[in-house]
């Protein structure tokens, strides 16, 4: 652990190992939970769906996240990360062999639903990543892990389709590739209780991390932050509303109650988890020096759910948005061509934090958002006229900005409350969730191009709210021509 | 340890009187120290009370209180507050009783005494003899005290505890907790022998409180008190917190310095090379200009706010300075410092932890030297009330001079552990895996939890293993502690003789009463078979006529069984 800098080769060391273990586990998470994208014409086939059920199915898939992401967090910091994400690999496993094998609409919504769950493993796997790394490579090591891990959305819509049609082909392939998906997470859920471990052996840890609500330093800040937490229980309304007979009437008027009721009753409950944890700050006021801006954790919130929400969001349609605006492409084709969204995520990411470190946090945000936006509108512009190199190439550009984007968020979590990481970046990742969830939802009122618009419309609106991020600040550290290091204080 | 450093905001008045007495044979004395001498051993207050019937009283009396206020301010700043006043007062009782014992013109030299001492938000009392501390709260009068006299008749009482009047002397302790406004009072029997508590608690509550003793001495007399008179009165005006801005501003002072590579200087240290970096800290290889080499450890930026963790990172250099032995890594205080990091020697040399994972098992006689060694650390460190808390082979490392000791990052110093801080400190620290079982659930810590560990490092050394296995990081409660069962390291390793295995099982019991009462007695005892341990016996050895019996019962039934089947 001598070197200054990360060798992701060298095995021998069990920080790097480790952080393989961790990507490629989080990696078939997402294979696993984005099976269905690629997938769309054999399912709806098989199930004779009709398109909004087909939506519907898509945003049920990232809803459970949410509220999961708080269930995981806490398992986490129960029995810790590798028994947590080797039985979370399980249990996608078996549901996704149970979504395989689905009879009915009901069956598949049903699991598709609980596969949500599974969209839950990034926080296991950062929590890991922050256990077994030095300061100086920790923000390096969560970029791989979450960029590579990401990646594999695009690797099942690269593979599934092949598999589903060359290799197993026939009637039941679709079933048989995603159930193999299941098969493989079942296998490693093994293999990583086998091989992981929760911290370096003999490293001084065992205190308990709190969880549950997180610390604000001024009243308005706690009425904000309780603010910042009811869209995402308006956005599982409305995805129940649209489940309801109202929409496509996949719950019945007794289930869509009892999801409101639930809905009401988990916010209730998160209300006085935070509630709990601020009790002394709201009755004698934070100290002085411990005061930070809950805005800026506002406003990364809301430029993760731009950038990770759309992204989730767009990874579950491309493939079949290729599939039917391009003519004469078979479904492998179409496949290939949509994971070209998630491709980008092996270099974006990592060079987003990157710009972060050298450009200054809030122009390289700025400038990400912009770019992302453009793209997003011309996105909306592709249609059955465009060669096909040319719309990939834009999906390919537009998905950079997207995932730098996401990169340059999470360069700036860290430095807003050093002690408050772990649960500013918790909530930021929630976000995430909430942006699919309401882009998906959206999707299913709206055509694509204007689901494209859409997202454009969010960027450039959080474009305007990143101008409110500050600049962090603090020591700064100069080391002139003799190496001579001098701490220069910045106020 | 600047952010514990506060004022005393206190007002004390006091007197003393002969009285009709031709001498005075009361002492009182009070001390407020400033600065780190207020935080670490706060202010104290002294009251004697000379008994008259001994030869010396007055000698005795001034002897304990100069005494006192001398040789209490000079004990080791991470003592507790009751650890530093009994060992001060028994040596007091000691050099007193001596006094008298001499047989050239010895007197008997018996005083009576009261200390009362203020450290951060408590008051502790420590008591012998008949002179009182009251408390006067939202006025209210109680005595702390019990007076340590036996009444023969009414004219008669006789003092049952004195200092200097027995080698062994028992000191009454009592722990309270502060508030702002509170009074306390000591006064001699000369006082309170006098006046009634209703006239006390009268004029207390209506003097203005730097008259008090005065008053109180002049109503003794001229009720007609015959004995010396004195008063000590001391009001709290304000606590002596700590408070979130100044320790905040003490602990954020340095700030943290920025990650080094090799060619950076920082105070004149030039870095060499990282040698290790982890979550918490970065440990560099580092020169200075006379090109001796020193490890520089500095805080990770993870923790740049959080005030635990910073206290923690300077308690190290604090607890280094301190305590000085051979198998104790030394650490250095550099000239001028701008930035946060600790300096220690730099000791070539493996970890326990790389030579077990090239070893093991180690020979026994190399084993049990080295953890004599380690042994000898502890005790030094125990002698300064202060735990390591994180014995592991990883913190251990084999030099020329043999194992050294190093990392005081977990420590825990009942000094220090005193003073109440606007933080929340952090009670489990350590590793799992040598981390005594009384660290996984709320219960006492001591120096048989360093025990444990160390014995932990020995099981290793010599088997490879971990005395109770893997389920042992897994069990968080006492129940599910005590369920584990104590592998016998001669299942591993054959050469481990069974005495030696008895004495590991007896200091890595999961029940801290269990294991050895002192550290030295387990370290005696691994050179020495100890015939009281009980050591796991053949039961042939145990109970040959009844093994015997056994087997011969055992065989008659078979010879039954067989016949009856031949016989069907």
């Amino acid at each position: 652990m001598s070197s200054e800098r990360l060798n992701l080769a060298d095995l021998s060391q069990n920080n790097i190992r480790t952080l393989h273990l961790t990507w490629v586990a989080f990696f078939l998470t997402f294979v696993v939970w984005f099976s269905h994208a690629p997938l769309k014409p054999l399912i709806m086939d098989a199930f004779d769906m009709s398109i909004d059920q087909w939506k519907a199915l898509l945003t049920l898939n990232v809803a459970l996240t949410i509220p999961a992401r708080i269930v995981v967090g806490m398992l986490v910091d129960r029995y810790g990360p590798r028994l947590v994400f080797s039985c979370l690999l399980m249990a996608g496993g078996l549901i996704c062999l149970a979504f395989a094998s689905a009879q009915s609409f009901e069956q598949l919504a049903l699991f598709r639903f609980l596969l949500g769950f599974v969209g839950a493993g990034f926080v296991i796997g950062i929590r890991m990543v922050g256990e077994w790394f030095p300061a100086r490579h920790v923000g390096l090591a969560e970029g791989i892990y979450g960029g590579w891990g990401n990646f594999g959305s695009a690797a099942a819509a690269f593979i599934l389709p092949t598999l589903a049609i060359t290799v197993f082909s026939g009637e039941m392939g679709w079933r048989f590739a995603i159930a193999s998906t299941g098969v493989v997470a079942m296998f490693y859920a093994l293999f990583f209780y086998w091989r992981a471990r929760n911290t370096p052996k003999g490293s001084t840890y065992f205190k308990p991390k709190k969880s549950g609500g997180l610390e604000v330093t001024s009243r308005r800040d706690f009425v904000l932050y309780i603010a910042m937490n009811i869209p995402m229980y308006v956005i599982l309304a409305v995805l129940t509303w649209k489940l309801s007979p109202a929409g496509v009437e996949l719950l019945s008027s007794t289930t869509t109650r009892l999801m409101y009721a639930l809905l009401v009753g988990l916010f209730i409950f998160q209300f006085i988890q935070i509630y709990k944890v601020n009790r002394t700050m709201l009755k004698e006021g934070a100290p002085e020096h411990d005061h930070y801006p809950f805005r800026q954790v506002a406003i990364l919130n809301w430029a993760y759910f731009v950038t990770f929400g759309s992204e989730l969001a767009v990874v579950s349609m491309l493939p079949a948005f290729f599939l039917e605006t391009f003519t004469g492409l078979s479904l492998a084709q179409a496949g290939i061509l949509g994971a070209a969204f998630a491709f980008m995520n092996l270099v974006a990411r990592p060079s987003g934090g990157w710009f972060s470190d050298k450009l200054g946090r809030r122009l390289s945000l700025s400038v990400l958002i912009v770019g992302l936006s453009l793209g997003y509108l011309v996105l909306a512009q592709i249609d059955a006229q465009w060669p096909l190199a040319l719309a990939v190439t834009s999906v390919m550009v537009c998905s950079f900005f997207v995932q730098a984007g996401e990169g340059a968020v999470f360069a700036i979590v860290p430095l807003i409350k050093r002690r408050l990481t772990g649960q500013i970046a918790g909530m930021t990742g929630a976000y995430g969730n909430v942006g699919a969830v309401t882009f998906l939802t959206a999707f299913t009122f709206v055509s694509t191009s204007t689901f494209f618009l859409i997202i454009a419309a969010c960027a450039v609106i959080v474009f305007v709210l990143v101008q409110f991020l500050e600049e962090p600040q603090g020591h700064t550290a100069e080391i002139d021509e003799h190496g001579n290091v001098q701490l220069i204080e910045v106020s | 340890m600047k952010h514990l450093d506060s004022a005393a905001d206190v007002d004390i008045f006091q007197t003393s009187r002969a009285g009709v007495k031709p001498e005075n044979q009361d002492t009182i004395g009070a001390r407020v120290p400033e600065g780190a001498l207020l935080a670490a051993k706060g202010l104290a207050m002294v009251i004697a009370d000379g008994v008259s019937d001994a030869p010396a009283a007055q000698e005795a009396s001034q002897a304990c209180v100069t005494g006192f206020l001398t040789d209490y301010f000079a004990t080791p700043d991470s003592w507790s507050v009751k650890t530093s006043a009994v060992t001060v007062i028994q040596s007091l009782n000691r050099w007193l009783h001596g006094q008298g014992q001499s047989a050239l013109g010895g007197r008997g030299h018996l005083t009576t005494l009261t200390v009362l001492i203020i450290k951060s938000n408590a008051v502790h009392i420590f008591h012998v003899g008949d002179t009182r501390v009251y408390r006067f709260r939202h006025n209210n009068m109680e005595l702390l005290t019990r007076d340590h006299s036996q009444v023969l008749s009414p004219k008669r009482t006789y003092l049952s505890r004195a200092v200097g009047a027995d080698l062994s002397l028992d000191v009454d302790y009592r722990l309270e907790s502060l508030q702002a406004d509170d009074v306390f009072m000591l006064t001699s029997d000369g006082i309170h022998d006098t006046l009634s508590n209703r006239i006390l608690n009268q004029v207390v509550s209506t003097t203005s409180l730097s008259d008090v003793p005065e008053k109180l001495c002049e109503t003794a007399l001229a009720q007609g008190s015959t004995d010396n008179v004195s008063c000590q009165i001391i009001r709290i005006n304000q606590l002596q917190k700590v408070t979130a801005v100044d320790a905040y501003r003490a602990l954020k002072e340095l700030p943290f310095p920025p990650l080094l590579s090799s060619g950076h200087r920082v105070d004149g240290y030039q870095v060499i090379r990282e040698l290790k970096a982890s979550e918490r800290s970065q440990l560099y290889l580092v020169e200075d200009d006379r090109r001796r080499r020193f490890v520089m450890k500095t805080p990770s930026e993870n923790y740049s706010d959080d005030l635990a963790y910073i206290e923690r990172f300077v308690l190290e250099e604090w607890i280094g300075c301190r305590v000085r032995n051979a198998h104790v890594i030394k650490v250095h205080q550099p000239y001028n410092r701008t930035c946060l990091y600790t300096l220690t020697d730099y000791i070539q040399g493996p970890t326990l932890a790389e030579l077990i994972a090239q070893r093991a098992p180690l020979d026994i006689r190399d084993a049990v030297e080295l953890i004599e060694q380690i042994g000898k650390a502890l005790q030094a460190m125990h002698r300064k009330e202060t735990l390591h808390q994180d014995i592991k082979p990883d913190n251990i490392i084999i030099a020329q001079q043999g194992a050294v000791l190093i990392d005081f990052g977990s420590c825990r110093v009942a000094g220090i552990e005193e003073t109440e801080v606007p933080f929340q400190r952090l009670s489990a620290l350590g590793t799992v895996d040598y981390a005594a079982p009384e660290y996984h659930y709320p219960a006492r810590r001591s120096e048989r939890s360093d025990q444990f560990s160390l014995a932990v490092v020995l099981y290793e050394m010599l088997t490879g293993h971990h005395p109770y296995g893997a389920k042992f990081s897994n069990a968080k409660s006492q129940t599910s502690m005590e369920q584990l069962s104590y592998r016998s390291a001669t299942e591993f390793n054959p050469l481990v003789p069974p005495w030696l295995d008895a004495t590991l099982h007896k200091a890595l019991s999961i029940q801290p009463e269990q294991r050895y009462e002192a550290l030295s007695e387990f370290i005696y005892d691994l050179h020495h078979p100890n015939p009281h341990l009980r050591m796991p016996t053949p039961l042939m050895a145990k109970h040959p006529l009844r093994t015997w019996q056994a087997i011969v019962a055992l065989q008659t039934g078979i010879i039954l069984l067989l016949c009856y089947l031949l016989i069907t």
